[in-house]
Formats: C-alpha cells, sequence, structure tokens
C-alpha cells in the first residue's frame, strides 16, 4: 500500500458514512418490502469493509515508501496540467462555442503542445479534421452537437 | 420448410448485388464504429434509421445486422494497439492484447482477435440457424431470480480481474455498484444520492464512464509519459503461428458456446459475456498467472465471445421479436417501420426474410475476415501517426462518442470527471475493468434482486429454492474460493512482470 | 507533412475546409421566409426503438414528405422524459424544434412526480396524431377467462397476484393500478412488478408466466398472439378496436374507470411561432384524411386519433387530474 492508498481509505469510508446517513431511513418502504435505500446500505458496509482492510494492511507493515510520487516532476507534469487543462477548456467551450469551434481549439493546442508542429501543418490538420468530423456527424447522421452563439 | 432448405433460399437472395452491397457497407460501417472509442452499434443504427425508409426492408436490415456484429470485429483494434477498448465488450481484450503489443506482437493479436471473431460469429450461426426456437424458450425460463443468480456468477468474475490486491479490485467494484445507484431509483422513483441536480437524475451510463476511464485516463497516462508515439513497438509478424492457432481452438470453442448461451438472454450484453469469456478461459488455462501479462487466448476468448453474443441475441428477437440489447431494440424498430413483425407470423408467413438476414450474416463475416485481416497492416501504419495527431482526433471521437449515447451534453463532463478518476486509478494500481463491469451488471442485478422478493413475497429462500438460480449462485461460490486459492498459490515474484500490468 | 503533400493540395484542403465551415455556419441561421426554410428537430424522450420514438418517426416522414424539409428524429434520454422536455421548453420557439409527447412523459409524469420542474400547460401543444389502446394480456395458461374472473381472484388473494407494471409512473403501471382500483382491490398489497426498462421485460415477463397480465400494445399483441402463449382478456378502451373486434372492452365487463389510451401527440416550446403552429396544425388535418398516411400507420399498427391542439390540452389537463386522483388514492405520490 501507498501513502495515497490511505487517501483512498479515507475516502471510502468516508463515502460509507455519507451513504449510509443517506439511505438508512429509506431501507423498508412504508410496506415493509425492501425500499430504495436497502442497496446502498450493502454497498456502504463493502466500502467500509474494504476502507478498514486497506488501513489494517498498513498497519501490518505493508507498506511501500519509496514508489514515485504520484504527479511526476518535470516535462511530464507540464504535460499533464496543460493537457488535463484543455480538456476542461474544452468541455466549457463546447457549451459556449460550439462543438466544432471547441474542436478546432482543441486540436491546434494539442498538436502544438504534444508535437511542436509547425503553424501551417497544425492549423491545415485540424481545419480539415474537424470539418469533415462536424460534417459527417451533423449533417449526414443528424446529431445534434451543441452550438455555442457563432452558430458552429 | 426445414432449416436447410430455408437457408439456402435465404443464400440464394442474399447474394443478390443489392443485398451484397448494403451487407458490405453495413460490416464497413461497424467496423468503423467499433474500431471509435465511443461511438458503438446503438447509437450507430440510432442515427442511420431514417435511411432505412430509403431502402427496402431486406437490404436495410441486412445493413443494420451488419453494423452490429461487424462492431464487435472492430471494438479489439484500439484495444490492442492503444489501450483503449473500441467497444465496452473489448475491455478484457485490453488487458493481454496491449500487452502483447508492447511485446512487438500486436500483429498476431489483431489478426487472432479477427480469427476468433469470424470462427465464433460463423459456428454460432449455426446455432441460430437450427437450434432458434427451442433455444428461445429456454431463454424464456429466466426469470427476475434467475438473473440474480446470472449477475452474481458475473461478479464473480471480478475477483479475477483484481490483479495483485484483492481489496483494490473491490473498491473499484463496490464503487462501480455504486455509481448505478446514483440517480432515480427505478422501482420506487425516489432520487438517490442526485443532491438536487437534475443532471443527476439520470445516473451515469456505463458507455460515458467507459470513455472516461479507459480512452480519456489512457491519455493523461500517456501524455505524461511523454509518449512520442504509439509504434514505440513494432508490429513485427502479422499473423500468429499455426501452433498458436492450433493452441487457441479450445478458446474459441469456448468462447462460442458461452457466448451464444448468454448473448440469448435479454439484458446480457456482449460486453458481460466478454468479461465472462475471459475469466472462464483463464480458470482453463495451464498458467492463469500469465493472464495480464500477454496470452494469446486472452485475446481469443473475450473477442471470440462477443460476437457469438450478437449471433445468439438473435434467438430471442427472430423467435419472440423480443430484443435482448438496444442495438437489437433499435434493429426492431427498424422491422416495424417497415410493419414487419419478427416471431412466429413472421415464420409463417415471410420465412424467407429471416432465411435472408442469417445467409447475409455469414456472408457478413467472411467479408468482416477478409477486411479485417489485410488491415492489420493498415494499423500498423496508422501506429505511426504521432500521439500529438492522435491525442485530440481521439478525444474529438471520445465526446462525439459520449454525446452520441443519450443526447445529453452532461454526459462530457462524466466523461471528463471518470477520466481524470481513472487516471488517479490507473497511477495507484486500482483495476478499472471490475467497476465498469459492476456499472453494467448493477441496476440489473437490484432490480432483480428486488423483483425477486417482490414475487416471493419476501422471502429470500427463493433464491435457494430455485434450481437455475440455485445452480449459479453455488458456482459463483465454487469458483470466488477457487480464485481466492489460487491467489494465495500464486508465487508471488517470478511471475510478476516489471510494471505489473495487470495492477 | 508537407513533403507528403504539396502546397497546392494543402491550399484546396483548405479552402474546402473553409467551405464546410462556412455551410455549418450557414445551415445555423434562418432568413424569415415561408417556414419551413431548414431542417425541423423532433425530440423523442425515450430510446430509438420504443413506441414514442415509432410514433415519432412515423410523422416525420410524412412531415418531411409534405413540408419539403427534414424532420430530423433525436432521441434525448433520461429522467423518465425530464431531461427531453427541458431541452424542448429552452429552444428557441422558432418553430424548429418540437417534441413528441406521450402519455408517460406528459399527464402520467406529472401525476406520479410531485417534483417536476415545469407545468403541463408551459408548453404549446399541437395536437394528438395517434391513439394506442392498451390491452390486457394474460399467459395462455392462465386460468381466468375474462378480466372479472382475474379481477375477482385478485380481489380476494391480492398478495398472490403477480402483474407486470412497466417502468415506475409509466402508462403500463396505471394501466394496471386502474383495473385493480376499480375492482375494489388495493394494488399496493398486490405483487406489482416493477420493470424499469418499460414495457417490453414486463410483457415478456408474461410470456416467461412470471406475471399473471401485463399492459401491451396492439403491436405486441399482433406478434405474440400468433405463438398461442398468450390470450388477450380486455383492451382498455371506451369501444372495441378495429384490428381485434372480439376483444371486449374492460369498460363491458364492469370496470368503467380502466380505460387508458396511449396517445401521441406534439408539442413545441411556448410562444410557437405562429407560422409554424398553423403548419402542423394544417398538416395534421391532411393527415387525418390522407389514405397513404392511414395505410403507412396501419402497417406499423399504430390507429390513428386526431385531435386539435385545443381539445388535446383539456384532455390531457382532465387525464392528468384522474390519473393524479388515482396515484394519490393508491398511494403511489405523496
Amino acid at each position: 500500500m501507498r501513502r495515497e492508498d490511505l487517501i483512498v481509505a479515507v475516502l471510502c469510508l468516508a463515502t460509507s458514512a455519507m451513504i449510509l446517513v443517506e439511505s438508512v431511513p429509506y431501507y423498508f418502504t412504508e410496506r415493509g418490502g425492501l425500499g430504495s435505500g436497502a442497496y446502498p446500505c450493502y454497498l456502504a458496509l463493502l466500502l467500509a469493509i474494504c476502507g478498514v482492510s486497506i488501513l489494517v494492511q498498513w498497519f501490518r507493515g505493508n507498506r511501500k515508501t519509496d514508489t514515485p510520487p504520484f504527479f511526476p516532476r518535470g516535462r511530464g507534469r507540464k504535460l499533464l496540467v496543460c493537457t488535463a487543462g484543455s480538456l476542461v477548456a474544452y468541455r466549457v467551450g463546447t457549451d459556449l462555442l460550439g462543438f466544432t469551434f471547441a474542436s478546432l481549439l482543441l486540436m491546434i493546442y494539442q498538436m502544438r503542445l504534444l508535437g511542436h508542429h509547425r503553424w501551417w501543418t497544425t492549423l491545415v490538420l485540424s481545419f480539415v479534421f474537424v470539418a469533415l468530423v462536424a460534417y459527417t456527424f451533423r449533417e449526414w447522421l443528424y446529431m445534434a452537437l451543441p452550438r455555442g452563439f457563432l452558430g458552429l | 420448410m426445414s432449416a436447410w432448405s430455408g437457408l439456402l433460399g435465404g443464400f440464394a437472395a442474399a447474394v443478390s448485388p443489392v443485398n451484397l452491397l448494403w451487407c458490405f457497407i453495413g460490416s464497413v460501417l461497424g467496423t468503423f464504429v467499433g474500431v471509435l472509442p465511443g461511438v458503438g452499434p446503438t447509437p450507430a443504427i440510432a442515427m442511420l434509421l431514417p435511411i432505412t425508409s430509403y431502402l427496402g426492408p431486406v437490404p436495410a436490415i441486412i445493413m443494420l445486422a451488419g453494423i452490429y456484429y461487424g462492431s464487435q470485429y472492430g471494438g479489439s483494434t484500439t484495444s490492442i494497439l492503444l489501450n483503449m477498448p473500441g467497444e465496452i465488450s473489448s475491455i478484457p481484450t485490453c488487458l493481454d492484447g496491449y500487452q502483447l503489443a508492447k511485446q512487438g506482437r500486436a500483429g498476431p493479436a489483431l489478426a487472432m482477435a479477427a480469427i476468433s471473431s469470424f470462427f465464433a460469429g460463423t459456428l454460432s450461426l449455426v446455432g441460430l440457424t437450427f437450434f432458434a426456437p427451442p433455444l428461445a424458450e429456454v431463454a424464456l425460463m429466466f426469470q427476475p431470480a434467475e438473473y440474480v443468480g446470472l449477475m452474481v456468477f458475473a461478479l464473480a468474475v471480478v475477483v479475477n480481474l483484481s490483479g495483485k490486491s484483492l481489496t483494490k479490485g473491490l473498491i473499484s467494484g463496490g464503487f462501480g455498484l455504486l455509481f448505478t445507484a446514483i440517480g432515480m431509483d427505478s422501482i420506487t422513483g425516489e432520487q438517490r444520492m442526485t443532491f438536487g441536480s437534475l443532471e443527476m437524475l439520470n445516473g451515469f451510463n456505463f458507455v460515458v464512464a467507459a470513455i472516461g476511464l479507459f480512452a480519456i485516463a489512457e491519455i493523461l497516462v500517456s501524455v505524461e509519459e511523454e509518449v512520442g508515439q504509439v509504434a514505440m513497438m513494432k508490429i513485427g509478424k502479422l499473423m500468429p503461428t499455426l501452433r498458436e492457432l492450433w493452441n487457441n481452438v479450445g478458446a474459441m470453442i469456448r468462447a462460442t458456446l458461452l457466448g451464444f448461451g448468454l448473448g440469448m438472454l435479454p439484458g446480457v450484453s456482449p460486453a458481460v459475456t466478454a468479461f465472462i469469456a475471459y475469466d472462464t478461459e483463464k480458470r482453463f488455462s495451464k498458467h492463469p498467472e500469465k493472464f495480464g501479462t500477454g496470452v494469446l487466448e486472452g485475446v481469443t476468448a473475450p473477442e471470440g465471445a462477443n460476437n457469438s453474443a450478437t449471433s445468439g441475441g438473435f434467438v430471442p428477437l427472430f423467435a419472440f421479436g423480443l430484443p435482448s440489447s438496444s442495438a437489437l431494440a433499435m434493429l426492431l424498430g427498424a422491422l416495424m417501420i417497415y410493419g414487419l413483425q419478427p416471431g412466429p407470423i413472421m415464420w409463417q408467413q415471410n420465412p424467407l426474410f429471416i432465411w435472408t438476414v442469417i445467409a447475409s450474416m455469414y456472408i457478413g463475416n467472411v467479408m468482416l475476415l477478409v477486411l479485417n485481416l489485410p488491415l492489420v497492416g493498415m494499423w500498423a501504419k496508422v501506429c505511426e501517426i504521432p500521439y500529438s495527431i492522435l491525442c485530440p482526433t481521439v478525444l474529438i471521437f471520445c465526446a462525439i462518442g459520449a454525446f452520441s449515447v443519450r443526447g445529453n451534453v452532461f454526459d462530457l463532463w462524466v466523461a471528463l470527471i471518470f477520466g481524470f478518476v481513472g487516471y488517479g486509478m490507473k497511477k495507484l494500481s486500482y483495476p478499472p475493468a471490475p467497476m465498469l463491469l459492476c456499472m453494467i451488471l448493477g441496476d440489473r442485478l437490484e432490480s432483480s434482486f428486488r423483483q425477486s422478493l417482490v414475487l416471493s413475497g419476501g422471502s429470500f429462500s427463493v433464491f435457494l429454492t430455485r434450481p437455475i438460480t440455485a445452480v449459479l449462485l453455488a458456482l459463483a461460490v465454487i469458483l470466488t474460493a477457487a480464485s481466492l486459492v489460487a491467489r494465495r498459490r500464486a508465487t508471488a515474484p517470478s511471475v510478476l512482470v516489471e510494471g505489473d500490468p495487470n495492477y | 507533412m508537407s513533403q507528403i503533400l504539396g502546397k497546392k493540395w494543402m491550399v484546396l484542403m483548405v479552402a474546402s475546409a473553409l467551405g464546410v465551415m462556412a455551410s455549418l455556419l450557414a445551415a445555423g441561421s434562418s432568413p424569415a421566409a415561408q417556414y419551413p426554410t431548414k431542417p425541423i428537430t423532433m425530440i423523442v424522450p425515450y430510446a430509438a426503438g420504443g413506441g414514442s420514438d415509432l410514433s415519432a418517426r412515423l410523422i416525420a416522414v410524412y412531415a418531411a414528405k409534405k413540408l419539403g424539409k427534414p424532420v430530423n428524429v433525436v432521441n434525448v434520454v433520461g429522467a423518465s422524459g425530464i431531461t427531453a422536455s427541458m431541452q424542448m421548453l429552452g429552444a428557441p420557439p422558432d418553430g424548429y424544434t418540437l417534441m413528441i409527447d406521450g402519455t408517460s412523459n406528459t399527464s402520467f409524469l406529472a401525476a406520479s412526480r410531485t417534483d417536476l420542474p415545469f407545468k403541463l400547460e408551459d408548453r404549446t401543444w399541437l395536437g394528438r396524431w395517434i391513439g394506442d389502446p392498451m390491452y390486457y394480456m394474460f399467459n395462455a395458461s392462465t386460468p381466468f377467462k375474462n378480466l372479472k374472473d382475474a379481477m375477482d381472484f385478485a380481489k380476494a388473494n391480492p398478495e398472490q397476484y403477480a402483474w407486470g407494471a412497466g417502468a415506475q409512473g409509466s402508462q403500463s403501471m396505471f394501466h394496471g393500478l386502474s383495473l385493480l382500483n376499480d375492482a375494489g382491490v388495493d394494488p399496493m398489497k398486490t405483487k406489482m412488478l416493477v420493470f424499469p426498462e418499460g414495457m417490453a421485460p414486463s410483457v415478456q415477463a408474461v410470456l416467461a408466466g412470471t406475471v399473471m397480465h401485463a399492459g401491451a400494445m396492439a403491436t405486441d399483441v399482433a406478434k405474440l398472439l400468433p405463438t398461442g402463449k398468450v390470450k388477450v382478456l380486455g383492451v382498455a378502451t371506451f369501444e372495441r378496436t378495429k384490428q381485434y373486434p372480439d376483444v371486449p372492452t374492460a369498460k363491458e365487463q364492469g370496470f368503467p374507470n380502466a380505460t387508458l389510451l396511449s396517445w401521441y401527440g406534439l408539442s413545441g416550446p411556448k410562444g410557437f411561432a405562429p407560422e409554424a403552429m398553423e403548419a402542423w396544425t394544417k398538416l395534421a388535418q391532411e393527415a387525418a384524411k390522407d389514405p397513404e398516411f392511414q395505410a403507412m400507420a396501419e402497417k406499423q399498427n399504430k390507429p390513428l386519433s386526431f385531435m386539435g391542439p385545443k381539445e388535446h390540452l383539456d384532455y390531457v389537463l382532465n387525464e392528468s387530474k384522474n390519473i393524479t386522483a388515482l396515484a394519490v388514492k393508491v398511494g403511489l405520490r405523496k
């Protein structure tokens, strides 16, 4: 078990407690049958046992303290953060700017971030790919992909 | 009309140029849809339903059926090459397929997936041809209690997918079950853990979660490791050796039977059968501990099973008009648009239609084998595309895929969040497969459980007194016990490969 | 990449991509000319292949032909139809977004849930097209000869009477509830089996013998009656149906309140453009007289039942009131 697993153990126990609080009142229906809270209660129990199991394993000495850090240092971390950030921006952008435009921006950004392609290549590939994809799914297959305020 | 004469008549009709063309189109589209992570046969069939108004019923159904079983051919490609499943039913394929690819054996893996799909697909069609009506009756015997037994049996598979730490596997599975409980309780209508949010009322859809857990998470991990190109591995030889082929025959036969039998039951998707087949193969193997490090049978079994499950699904559809999965429900819808009612009337009044479709499925499988084997070489080229281009394109397809499941923009957030969760899971060695399997089974498990109790008047003994249920539950217990014993016995250090791919 | 493609090709590709983008942009805007000037979106609150979906497609194909522009059916699944309703209500009322309505996502939904984020009246009702009666389907080996026998049994032994109710709050559930209620049986004492996936598995349960009866549509009856595995003991309408004139109505058998029409109609956001509303109303009137449309509907086993917008709204509100009362009485709605 790593140090981070302890966090998971705490998470399990916390989730378990939260579920129990929410679900125990609904365990039975008014008529006495099993209500909507029964199943979550059992799940909460399972998660609690697992959380405890991790803690038990940790304190029994099954621990690894020489593992690499969770988030890597250096360039890898920068790439990770930027990529993850671009995904969040993409999601928000899909609502604001519409699917087509947001996809375009995503592709341009990632091609530059991950591959340092020349601007010409980046723009051409992005335009062509996104246009093709949007056209196929929007016009031929009538998929109602979100349109932003630009109508794209 | 005997099955033989019907089938021959069907072939005669199926080889007409129009039908062949649409069979081909369906197969190609299906493969394409299967390769794309996130977009599956269900949304594809839904999107193409309008086209059916322009075609006659026969070519339309041939095409839509082609999409359905074709998608199970394509799903393995990205699973093996990118560790991203193109279809949920190809998730088990990732486990060994990607390892094989890392060892430079992507070619044989891809080829074996195609061969196994063809073998299982064709053989199961024989079952469909000759044994459909009596088998459909068996499928009817499955009532809620039997489903509970089946779901619990499937859950026993989780233990084997857990890798090194059983606790981690159980946590993964436990959260998976929990995620299915979030949303509107389908039986009482109450809101569970939705925090008052309207979007959460829908709960999480497992396809969307799979996109996040497998595709997006994989991208995040790869970006972090500064993967420049996917083809850090050479494709090498393109086909498995004859010896390997021979060794896999047993796996293919087992996968066919398992997939066909389970695929017939409503609610058991090709995905679930693929997981069970993988697990079963692991138990039958002489070297179970090698599964997850790059064993060819680990690709053969799930890929064969998911194809034979599609044929199995057609059994209740043709016999009674009852669809056993959402893709088939849509196919049924397409039939109904033409005013065709699959079922006994169709067998009596228009058997040629059914035989033509079945015959075209045989043809389709051949087409797909012919399509997919040479494509292995092409995929090698695709792997040479730099990751910087592949990454955004895959992400865009993931967005489309996530959106296509329910037409819901919120699902894009769900996929993203599951992506981050999946990233964390990969870093900390928590296996994502149990989480997904539990998300697929969770709803049905709970509703069947509660239905059984309603039927039995609250008595739990129903699970022990009904024969099929009792057998399934007993099997689940035995298999779980066997897995636990096997884990104890597995010698630790010498078997683990660096990086412990099986988590 | 420029060593693979010459500069000329690149220019060509960019130009064509820009052209495609422009056409996508144009598809979004609309000058005001004769309705419709661009494709129309029809939202379906349930998965493709289901009852609403097929009704929507039937109407959409006809409308596309008559109006001259494509009518695209889009499935927006979730939360018993609430998601789709919210999406429709939030769409611009320019006449290019509408939704197919059925009992399950309007009157019955309002009856079974107290937390709906919208009111039934807050939309533009465009009238009713389809009226599908629901049948009471029993397993062939059932000892009951008619609905009365079945209800007598249920009254005497409610805890032994298992029936399929489809999804929570669905028309299938109310179909059974209204019958039991009329017979004086407390439905909560019976074995009401809820099938979250909808009517299809509850019909399958009848086939398998798990339940005594379930609600079924004409298409299910057409499919399964020839198997000899099911019997239809009643239909929940005011008059006997044309397709199955031998099936007595529930009313005839002494259950006058068990009348349930599974209707399908169209609606649009509040303030629906008047020329669009006129176009659709006229379309419905034409369809009612058009033999081609009637043939199409008959092929799909979808009985037609047209009603104008105002009349239909009154019907729906009335139905909602009745079903709400039933839901409260039966204990389904708090």
